[in-house]
């Protein structure tokens, strides 16, 4: 035998647990039989506990339940341990029963952290690391894990874009925004392989961490520049088998709707107003009183009513979740099975999305040398939603007026499409959630094995492999709907077609095929106080997409949805693949003195088939280094009662990024240009991109500068970090590519982006009596800013300019309201020929004309900072939990519906009706015009006038727990039962007006600019329980 | 003992790890074409030709940018919705810029063409096949490059001329201008190539391929533009006595040009062949025009954009069949027929696409069966007739035969043959023969993108617009205008472009 038996507590329970079994034959006679139930503060089930005797190496570990037994004498001590939590000691002294809680450590020496291809001791750690734990995460309820990160580990930016169910359009960013031509996008890994975070079940995650650093990313080089996260699940833990169940359901509504007039005379008044100023005199273009009449004095408000579009579009909806698990293990093997279900009914009509999830988790020590494991994720999605998109959807919604409701008042069934000939209405939200639809149905598996060998005492071998297969299948539907007028005819004709983009059902399957595998060596020595820790590997992996698409015209009948259902007449298809590879080498060498002074080096050699023969290999070095202070002698012992920890971190290092097109150097033909010949499509092809040869990696440096302090025995702890992060040699396509070459632009490295900011975590632990209290409190500030680019380049509002925040805010400056002609005659000449009422923009070069050149730079592109506090406390069986998140200082351009009146003839918010007239001319808000009048083009010119206050602080999440105690349940045969209330986006402080200020970023990556209508986050109160058997 | 268990496992994990290192770094690209590779067989040598077609047959060329813009900055079209896009509002007021929208599609499009259009010419020679065939196929790319370029140098003036497949952008990256005098000369060159190289006609009937006739007629049309009427009387004349070669006639109802279920059509010189129901990528098969001048909420479900400009319809006489045929002042709107003056847009429409896209068009005719006209018979007689006044100094018996010919096609109605147009009497002095000539590929050729080209070339870019009685006033039409502004974007990657087209 090479290597001697572990000894160590911990590592190997299995032989702790076999040797409680064959314990009773020796001990019998003089031994009492002790049993019990070891919990948290929270009341809940604590397994994996050691339970030792003090002075002897025997001993035992609790199940799932939490539930021990131990044979020991009256005059022995019971050693509780587990990571994480304060060692206890308790003497027997007769009982047979001794129940415990279990208090969390105040010492985090001990703490173990998941980093690259391993973990690590935290106090170890040298390098910029966040984590979190699946427990702290899944207080709140998500159908996507990936909502549950926001506010929980500093330098991770988490902006959720959208409430959608299914498509929550969640935004990750680490450090800012690192590149504005390859993928900002962190790397996700799950169980040591690329993965998806969406795709998980939120309830299989152990925990989380984010690197952010160059020294702790660097060892995931090619793709670590922005950041990596790493995801693990939950395996079982050894014991009985524990069967628990877990329901939850939540009452979801818009977290926030604009007060939108549908009362129908105020909205046609105003109409006739803004038509008035629109310079339209044309009765047939007009309310006439008759209408208003017919509305004012409606004695039959179904034909004339006042019809609340909002309310026939946002609904209050309740959304349940089901997760059933399994978990155990016994000689030597554990397993956890999670399967979850989430049906996810959408607020906004015609939207829904049903996950199903089936999480398998094996791993099992075969002997003392080899174990063996494996993670097999299944899920499937079922998303339907309107075929337009959810903010399509919501401005047709606020293009409707309240004379007429979505279907004709006679009871036919009949879409309407408008009340009177001169209305203009978008597309019938209802007719087009009812009718014309995308289903996607989403099949993902991940699964992945590895095999742990230990070779020699210290010297391991672990190789893992995996295979990531998703599958996408997507039925766009798009039925000929006839709308009709509001009071037509029962013979009458239709007054349109409802526009659904064409006609037809169009198929498109994609799939992905992703296997990864990595083998590597880890190395562990202690020679006296140095300490060493080597590890080596390599991994290879390829990715291969297929999309293939057909689509047919004619449907005799709406419900027959496939291809085969359609006239053959008309048909069209396409398919392409793509296919990329990456070959791996990296290391990492750990050696600290005394754990005192750290040291650590990261590399990794990266080759991507995405560039030339040349050009393929590259390198990512770093570097780290620690100093705990507070182990010096110098440091002494009285200090240490105030603060017992300082440690000081500095790292530097190399990072890449290969995310950008797949043939980027290769001169490729696509022969995607068909051109008819003959009455069929006769293939075309021709070079689209210009290929460029010289292409390389694009490369982020990043110098960190860390401290991380202990208080009072760590009953408070702070983590503060500096950092300058400067991306170059971005690869993008070219600016300065003229079209006149006749092929699309290559991407090619060109200009540099400076991310530069500081994160500061905060952490607090109390026990007032029988109250246990933490306190949370996270902030990061991040300023960025373009070192190089070339030529500013405007688009839309916004401006790239060296030495700004790529993308800034470039607009006139809104002035206020002009409110006479003397005001008009004295002022620089606008752009749009001014009225009374009409905005007013500042002349800022001072040509007395207001033009392109008087835009100026706002700020607001990026928050200032964000932050996050959390707060648990926990007091006998009840828990409490309220979760704080803020953002301060972005600003947002909002634009069109819901904001600009009467776009499309829609309804306006509230405010409106103090808009400037003759009569009102110290109106608070300009004068209202129909679409492409000039007081409306006045008004939507882009300026500060529609930027708005993004800031807001918001109650993400509050809970409040009872585990109903033990006594009273264990007759039914259950173990745990856990109630609770919680409440999703309760309370939001916010200036930002009607809608809400939480949405997503801009696809471009600077300012965020956009339409004023983006599908509300949710408001859920939930209910849920948990119960375990 | 122990030393040799080690080396083994070191050993096993060495052939681990090379297992692994066996991933390919270098894919191959699936379904999409490596150049390398290409340009092997006949077949590939005809996709590359195709994939010119690509973009001229796209909703950013002959399926609306293109065709739109040449017909806003005519004086024959007008807009009636005035919420559409306002760089076309701008082109149609003389009021754009060099960062118009429209233009620089325009000329984005053009040089991807003639991209596509180098890559055959300078590709094809390498392909081992028929020397015949091989030899049209490259004088099918040549012309193609030379109607890119033909509107290219008629819209901007000089231009950047790129006559190869550009391997080295840094070779092109700072060139200046080429005179467009030089842009014509290639151009001609080009076609020249074409017409020794195409062959007669195409099978069956085949217009949307460009045979001899079609390089010939391109030639004309480019000489006229040269004001070489030698030259351009010359060409026009070879095309129409070879007409029969080539499968060239005018039709007999003006009417049926624009049925797009008809077809091929022997008026057809060269056409571009969009085929409804079925949307290629990238913009590709791609046509908007018959929404684009359908009529806004009226069955037809058009959008009302392009519209005859207000003083078109009086001008042209009541009656001439082609009034009738070629604008639209009535529609049904849910099923009854109702006049223009009580549509959203109170506008007499243009009739020529919106009636008849094809069966396999959208309910709002895009995506239809169309297939534009790039060249037609009858401008082919008419280019004969005003060449020849012109070379000769006055009209000749040709020349009358010529444009009598189109008249006289027009008096032809389902209903019987009318008397409106007479033949014109021969005896016209040269001023009266062009004037009539001029009016006639006005009314003939009404809407169909020749408008503004022919204004330009006859210099009455100003007078057409702010004269008394104009058929659009644009009071802020300027000399300059005649050409448009290089686009910005471009200018600010290549300020060798510079100095930018006068005016702008």
């Amino acid at each position: 035998m090479i290597a001697p038996i572990t000894k160590t507590v911990g590592k190997g329970l299995l032989l702790f647990s076999l040797m409680s079994m064959a314990a009773p034959q020796v001990f019998a006679q003089s031994q009492l039989k002790i049993s019990g139930k070891v919990t948290s503060p929270a009341g809940e089930p604590l397994a994996g506990v050691t339970v030792q005797i003090k002075g002897a190496k025997n001993g035992t570990v609790t199940d799932v339940s939490g539930n021990y037994q131990i044979l020991a004498k009256d005059i022995d001590v019971l050693i509780f341990s587990l990571v994480g939590r304060e060692k206890t000691e308790i003497a027997v002294d007769k009982k047979e029963h001794i129940n415990l809680v279990l208090q969390e450590s105040s010492s985090l020496m001990d703490e173990v952290v998941v980093v690259g291809y391993g973990t690590q001791k935290k106090s170890n750690l040298t390098g910029a690391v966040a984590a979190v734990d699946g427990k702290t995460l899944n207080k709140r309820i998500a159908t996507n894990p990936t909502q549950l990160l926001q506010g929980r580990m500093p330098g991770l930016r988490v902006t959720q874009g959208s409430g959608e169910a299914g498509n929550e359009n969640v935004n990750l960013q680490v450090r800012g925004l690192g590149s504005y031509g390859a993928s900002s996008a962190p790397l996700v890994i799950v169980d040591g392989i690329p993965g998806s975070l969406e795709n998980l079940n939120p309830q299989a995650i152990e925990n989380i961490t984010v690197l952010k650093d160059a020294a702790s990313a660097a060892i995931y080089g090619a793709r670590a520049a922005n950041g990596v996260i790493l995801v693990t699940t939950k395996q079982g833990k050894s014991g009985k088998a524990q069967l628990s169940y877990d329901y939850n359901v939540g009452i979801t509504k818009a977290s926030a709707l604009p007060d939108l007039v549908y009362n129908s005379v105020d909205y046609m008044t105003l109409y006739n107003q803004a038509a008035k100023n629109s310079g339209i005199t044309n009765a047939n273009s007009l309310f006439s009183q008759e209408m208003i009449d017919a509305y004012k004095n409606a004695t039959d408000k179904t034909l004339y009513p006042d019809f609340n579009w909002l309310d026939a579009v946002f609904k209050t909806v309740p959304v349940q979740t089901h997760n059933l698990s399994l978990s155990g293990g016994a000689n030597g093997t554990n397993y956890n099975v999670i399967l979850g279900y989430v049906y996810q009914p959408d607020i906004m009509i015609g939207t829904s999305f049903k996950k199903y999830n089936l999480q398998l988790n094996l791993n099992s020590k075969i002997n003392d040398r080899i174990s063996f494991g494996s993670s097999i994720t299944l899920n499937y999605g079922d998303r339907k939603y309107p075929r337009n998109g959810a903010e399509d959807q919501f401005l047709s919604t606020i293009s409707q007026s309240p004379l007429y409701g979505p279907v004709l008042p006679d009871g036919s069934g009949r879409y309407t499409s408008r009340a009177y000939p001169f209305q203009s209405p978008n597309k019938n939200p209802v007719a087009v959630a009812e009718n014309a639809f995308t289903r996607l149905n989403n099949y993902f598996m991940q699964g992945n094995i590895f095999v742990n060998v230990k070779l020699l005492e210290g010297l391991e071998w672990k190789t893992s492999g995996g295979l990531t297969y998703g599958f996408t299948k997507n039925y766009t539907n798009k039925p000929v709907i006839n709308q009709y007028m509001w009071q037509a005819k029962p013979d009458a004709l239709p007054a349109r077609q409802l526009d659904v983009g064409g006609q037809g059902l169009e198929v498109t399957d994609d799939n992905n095929v992703y296997p990864v595998g990595y083998t590597q060596l880890t190395y562990d020595k202690s020679v006296g106080d140095h300490n060493l820790k080597v590890l080596a590997g390599t991994q290879a992996e390829y990715n291969k997409t297929q999309k293939l698409f057909g689509s047919r015209l004619q449907f005799p009948n709406k419900d027959l949805l496939e291809l085969d259902g359609g006239g053959a007449g008309q048909q069209s298809n396409s398919g392409i693949t793509n296919e990329w590879s990456l070959r791996s080498y990296y290391g990492r060498l750990n050696y600290d003195y005394k754990g005192k002074y750290l040291l650590e080096g990261n590399a990794r050699y990266d080759a991507s088939s995405r560039f030339p023969e040349n050009r393929k290999w590259a390198f990512f070095p770093s570097v780290s280094a620690g100093w705990k202070i507070s182990d010096e002698a110098f440091f002494g012992e009285r200090l240490k009662e105030t603060v017992n920890e300082v440690k000081l971190r500095a790292s530097i290092g190399t990072l890449g990024n290969q995310n950008i097109g797949n043939y980027p150097y290769q001169t490729v033909y696509s022969s995607a240009f068909a051109y008819p010949f003959e009455e069929t499509l006769q293939q075309g092809a021709r070079q689209v991109a210009m290929a460029n040869e010289r292409i390389k990696w694009e490369s982020t440096k990043v110098l960190d500068f860390g401290i991380d302090l202990g208080f009072w025995n760590n009953k408070l702890t702070a983590s503060f970090d500096w950092y300058n992060k400067v991306t170059s040699d971005i690869l993008s396509s070219s600016t300065a590519f003229p079209s006149y070459i006749g092929l699309t632009a290559p991407t090619v490295n060109y200009g540099t982006l400076r991310n530069r900011g500081i994160e500061l975590g905060l952490q607090y632990r109390e026990k007032i009596g029988e109250v246990s209290l933490t306190l949370n409190g996270n902030i990061q500030a991040n300023r960025n800013k373009v070192i190089k680019y070339g030529a500013e380049r405007i688009s839309g509002n916004t401006i790239i300019r060296e030495g700004l925040p790529y993308g800034s805010f470039y607009l006139l400056e809104s002035v206020g309201i002009f409110r006479s002609k003397e005001e008009i005659a004295s002022s620089p000449k606008q752009q749009v020929p001014a009225q009374p009422g009409y905005l007013k923009f500042a002349d800022v070069d001072g040509d007395n004309k207001v033009d392109n050149n008087d835009r100026v730079v706002v700020p607001g592109a990026f928050p200032d900072f964000d932050y996050s506090f959390n707060a648990t406390a926990v007091w006998k069986n009840f828990d409490f939990t309220a979760f704080f998140f803020g953002s301060q200082g972005q600003k947002i351009f909002v634009s069109e519906w819901g904001i600009v009146p009467f776009r499309q003839g829609g309804t306006f918010t509230r405010e409106w009706m103090d808009a400037w007239t003759p009569e009102n001319p110290n109106a608070s808000l300009p004068i209202v015009g129909l679409d492409n009048s000039p007081a409306a083009n006045n008004v939507r010119t882009a300026s500060t006038f529609f930027l708005k206050d993004g800031s807001f602080l918001r109650l993400k999440n509050i809970q409040i727990g009872y585990s109903i105690p033990q006594n009273t349940l264990s007759k039914a045969g259950i173990s745990g039962l856990r109630v609770y209330f919680a409440a999703d986006n309760l309370v939001t402080f916010s200036k930002f007006p009607g809608l809400d200020p939480e949405r997503g970023v801009s696809s471009s990556g600077g300012a965020t600019s956009g339409r004023y209508v983006t599908h509300p986050q949710n408001k859920v109160f939930a209910f849920g329980a948990n119960i375990t058997f | 003992m122990k030393k040799i268990t080690i080396y083994r496992i070191i050993l096993t994990t060495l052939c681990f790890t090379s297992l692994f290192s066996c991933t390919k770094l270098n894919e191959e690209p699936v379904s999409i074409l490596d150049p390398k590779q290409y340009f092997k067989t006949e077949a590939d040598a005809e996709a590359s030709v195709m994939g010119i077609y690509g973009l001229l047959a796209n909703a950013d060329f002959y399926g609306r940018r293109l065709t739109m813009v040449l017909q806003l900055l005519g004086d024959d079209i007008d807009i009636a919705d005035i919420g559409t896009q306002s760089s076309r509002i701008q082109l149609n007021s003389f009021t754009h810029d060099a960062s118009n929208q429209d233009l620089l599609a325009v000329w984005k499009t053009a040089y991807l063409g003639i991209g596509a259009a180098n890559a055959a010419i300078d590709g094809i020679p390498a392909v081992t096949m028929n020397e015949t065939k091989k030899s049209a196929l490259i004088a099918e790319a040549r012309l193609l490059r030379a109607l890119y370029y033909y509107h290219l140098v008629q819209l901007f003036g000089d231009i950047p001329y790129i006559g190869e497949f550009v391997s080295d952008p840094s070779k092109v990256i700072a060139i200046s201008k080429t005179p467009a005098a030089k842009v014509y000369d290639n151009i001609i060159a080009d076609c020249e190539y074409a017409v020794a190289n195409l062959p007669d006609t195409h099978a069956n009937n085949n217009k949307a391929r460009p045979s001899k006739g079609a390089a010939q007629t391109l030639l004309a049309s480019v000489y006229m533009v040269l004001k070489k009427w030698d030259d351009a009387a010359r060409m026009a004349e070879t095309v129409i006595n070879d007409a029969n070669k080539y499968q060239y006639a005018l039709v007999k109802d003006y009417n049926n040009l624009w049925d797009a279920d008809l077809g091929f059509q022997t008026e057809h010189v060269w056409v571009v062949d969009f085929l409804g129901g079925i949307t290629g990528e990238n913009s590709s098969n791609q046509d908007y025009t018959a929404p684009m001048t359908g009529v806004r909420d009226a069955d037809m479900l058009g959008w009302s954009v392009l519209v005859p400009s207000t003083g078109v319809y009086g001008s042209f006489s009541d009656q001439d069949y082609r009034k009738k045929i070629s604008f639209l002042t009535e529609t049904p709107i849910k099923g009854v027929m109702t006049p223009y003056q009580k549509w959203k847009w109170p506008r007499i429409h243009t009739a020529k696409w919106c009636l008849h896209p094809g069966t396999n068009a959208g309910a709002d005719g895009s995506d239809s069966d169309i297939k534009h006209v790039i060249f037609r018979y009858a401008e082919v007689l008419l280019m004969a007739a005003e060449a020849l006044n012109e070379s000769k100094g006055g009209p000749t018996e040709k020349a009358y035969t010529y444009i009598n010919a189109v008249r006289a096609r027009a008096r032809y109605t389902p209903q019987g043959v009318q008397n409106y147009p007479a033949d014109l009497a021969t005896g016209m002095s040269q001023t009266d023969f062009r004037k009539a000539v001029q009016e006639e590929r006005r009314v003939e050729l009404a809407f169909e993108w020749k408008r503004w080209y022919d204004i330009k070339r006859w210099g009455q870019v100003v007078d057409a617009f702010t004269r008394q009685g104009a058929y659009e006033s644009q009071p802020k039409v300027k000399d300059f205008h005649a050409l448009m502004p290089i686009p910005q974007d471009e200018i600010a990657r290549n300020t060798n472009l510079l100095p930018q087209n006068p005016g702008y």
